[in-house]
């Protein structure tokens, strides 16, 4: 299926391109929805807001390729979701001094898949997560996360190492259970 | 901080495979695309309206409920007193004819009543021996003017009579006059209590008022040496 007739049809406001769009992209920016929020009836809200949004303002989108169109649907995903965050006050968290940087066993990563990971990343707390998805997911700086968190850098700082901390712990537990799995 | 890099650089490819994932995550993907199709197409969320609309609805009685309370016992209030309703009816046809009346008929109790008065103030004056029989003058002139100013509460009691002919048909109060007895009559010094000495003072008094004459008592002797009690006359009469 060509993307950019798509798109093109559904500049001119056809409703069965918009249906294509909305199932070819629906799945992975529900994951995506789903990284940020633990709530599955909030992920869905949040992934209809997003897709409205992008039908509302596809007039001003340039194809410029799929993956340009998964990047901007992406970005309206992540967006959406942080707003719904911030709405819930998820990001009141005491300034905390930057913990010590533990850099995450790369060994332990290399032997879960990449299911198991996105488990593990959802079971961390709101805050912590955020974080992470945006500084090792998302590669923004931490200047820039406190800017579109509204927290103190220092915050998100600290909030990124307890978060690795966290995910380092339960790596390892997840490591020796995949040990024991490939024993048996 | 190379090694952090590279760390991340990791989980980035790992989740980008999670990304990547054909997920079974969205229940209903038709049925979602319902609800999308039906926003975009411009029908309005009902979600959050209905609760504005419950909110108001309830605004709405809380104002309602209580101004319609408020009308059935006023309505209450006038069906009790229905005597008053007819008196305005009655009278706003002959609202002028009841009112100029009734100016007349209060300024000429007015009149009457000044006029006994000041007669009973005059022979009290003038005669003041006579007291005993003059003073029921007034008393007199009292009671026609309680037969009179009895009549007044049904003139009165019409509405839309001026301030000034209210002032004018009000009851006045006469003042209380004490009895005036001649000292003569009074008969011999007795022993009284303090109570009684503060009486004969203001009896005293009053009599030197009123005849314009000194009467001096040294005999009976008041606790009050300011005032100067009097009992036997000195003058000439």
């Amino acid at each position: 299926m060509d993307v950019s007739l798509l798109i093109k049809e559904t500049k001119q406001g056809s409703a069965a391109a918009q249906k294509c769009l909305f199932d070819l992209y629906a799945d992975k920016m529900m994951l995506v929805c789903c990284r940020y929020l633990k709530s599955c009836e909030d992920a869905e809200e949040i992934l209809l807001d997003g897709f409205y949004k992008f039908f509302k303002n596809i007039a001003a989108f340039n194809y410029q390729g799929d993956a340009a169109l998964f990047v901007w649907l992406k970005k309206i995903m992540i967006n959406e979701c942080l707003m719904l965050l911030r709405k819930k006050n998820v990001f009141t968290i005491v300034t905390e001094s930057a913990a010590e940087e533990i850099p995450l066993q790369e060994e332990a990563l290399n032997n879960l898949s990449a299911k198991e990971i996105f488990d593990l990343i959802v079971q961390l707390p709101v805050g912590y997560r955020t974080v992470f998805n945006l500084y090792v997911i998302e590669g923004m700086n931490h200047s820039e996360i406190a800017e579109l968190l509204g927290i103190a850098e220092g915050t998100s700082k600290s909030q990124l190492s307890k978060a690795k901390s966290l995910l380092q712990k339960n790596l390892l537990q997840k490591g020796v259970d995949y040990v024991k799995r490939k024993s048996k | 901080m190379l090694s952090e890099n590279q760390n991340n650089f990791h989980w980035k490819n790992k989740l980008d495979d999670v990304d990547a994932l054909s997920g079974e995550t969205l229940s209903d993907k038709n049925a979602t695309w319902e609800k999308l199709h039906a926003r975009i197409s411009g029908k309005p969320r009902r979600k959050g309206f209905v609760w504005y609309w419950v909110a108001a609805a309830c605004l709405l009685l809380a104002v309602i409920i209580p101004a319609i309370t408020m009308n059935k016992k006023q309505d209450d209030i006038v069906k009790n007193t229905p005597g008053k309703i007819e008196l305005k009816k009655e009278t706003v046809p002959e609202n002028s004819i009841v009112k100029e009346n009734e100016v007349a008929r209060s300024s000429a109790i007015v009149n009457e009543k000044e006029r006994t008065v000041k007669a009973t103030r005059q022979s009290q004056i003038i005669k003041p021996a006579a007291n005993v029989t003059q003073t029921q003058e007034p008393v007199v002139a009292n009671t026609n003017d309680k037969n009179i100013i009895e009549k007044q509460p049904v003139v009165t009691v019409v509405p839309f009579v001026d301030t000034a002919s209210l002032l004018a048909t009000a009851p006045v109060k006469e003042k209380s006059k004490f009895k005036v007895v001649h000292i003569n009559e009074l008969g011999d010094p007795v022993e009284v209590s303090t109570d009684m000495v503060h009486t004969a003072d203001l009896h005293a008094f009053q009599l030197q008022l009123a005849t314009q004459e000194v009467y001096k008592n040294p005999s009976v002797a008041s606790n009050k040496k300011s005032i100067s009690i009097l009992k036997q006359k000195n003058s000439p009469n």
